[in-house]
């Protein structure tokens, strides 16, 4: 299984770890392996876009280390908010209709983010399991999300995946 | 810059409140504040009874609780986004 589904099914096993009195550490790695199997799964799934085909492992990894969390961020909330940035809105096609698909990932990606923050420093914070749980169900309707996007939508799926990387040169042109 | 037109939490409050009506949802709560990437944000935390996520029934309302949270923000405060979470005041008591 891939790292990133790993990652998810750890979430989950985090979340439920003590059936009665849930630790607070359990439910905190709970959310932040939860932000971080999205995370991953969407470099994986950008440098495959990039760097496809049978190549050099080192080419696609030098690749997924250029993505970062705060590009991505920015990315998804603009598509999140119904107002990507430019040139993406053009990009996803005119006039603009945005899948449900690439809409869930990108709102799933910004609040998932901003909990792992809360999970790693925010220690005033107490998390409960049916937060935790939902937390995680928003990141297992993410990867069914993405997965649905590609099938309906090869324009948005491709341009959201280049966008991840490359969204920083592009607002620079 | 975009400047966000300040948020009214009381009326969004009460307009999800009437949205989002159901037996599953005891109340809502609406915080704004900074988050961590520095943006104006709000938190809409979904009062629920202890343990209400075991169920597949109730995991699909929060879903679809989401969704419509989502579309009101972007429609009513864009560029605000809201983060949902869940709390029981039994466990938190």
């Amino acid at each position: 299984m891939s790292l990133s589904q790993d990652l998810l099914e750890q979430a989950r096993i985090l979340e439920r770890k003590e059936p009665k009195r849930p630790k607070q550490a359990s439910l905190r790695r709970a959310v932040s392996t939860a932000y971080y199997a999205l995370f991953h799964r969407l470099i994986d799934l950008s440098s495959r876009e990039i760097v496809s085909g049978q190549v050099d492992w080192g080419l696609r990894e030098a690749v997924a280390r250029s993505l970062n969390h705060a590009d991505m961020r920015r990315v998804c909330k603009g598509i999140a908010s119904r107002n990507p940035p430019s040139p993406i809105a053009s990009l996803l096609g005119q006039p603009l209709k945005l899948d449900s698909g690439l809409l869930s990932v990108s709102e799933a990606f910004v609040d998932l983010q901003q909990a792992r923050h809360e999970a790693d420093y925010d220690l005033a914070r107490r998390f409960t399991r049916d937060d935790v749980a939902a937390l995680v169900d928003l990141a297992e309707d993410a990867f069914a999300g993405i997965d649905a996007l590609k099938r309906r939508n090869a324009r948005q799926y491709r341009t959201f995946l280049l966008a991840l990387a490359f969204h920083p040169s592009w607002s620079r042109a | 810059m975009q400047v966000s037109p300040p948020i009214d939490k009381e009326s969004l409050r009460a307009e999800l409140k009437r949205e989002l009506r159901s037996d599953f949802l005891q109340d809502i709560r609406i915080e704004s504040g900074i988050d961590s990437s520095g943006d104006e944000a709000v938190w809409v935390w979904l009062v629920v009874d202890e343990g209400a996520m075991g169920s597949q029934k109730n995991k699909n309302k929060v879903k679809n609780i989401r969704e419509s949270i989502y579309r009101t923000f972007s429609e009513r405060a864009p560029g605000v986004f809201p983060y949902i979470r869940l709390e029981n005041p039994k466990a938190q008591a």
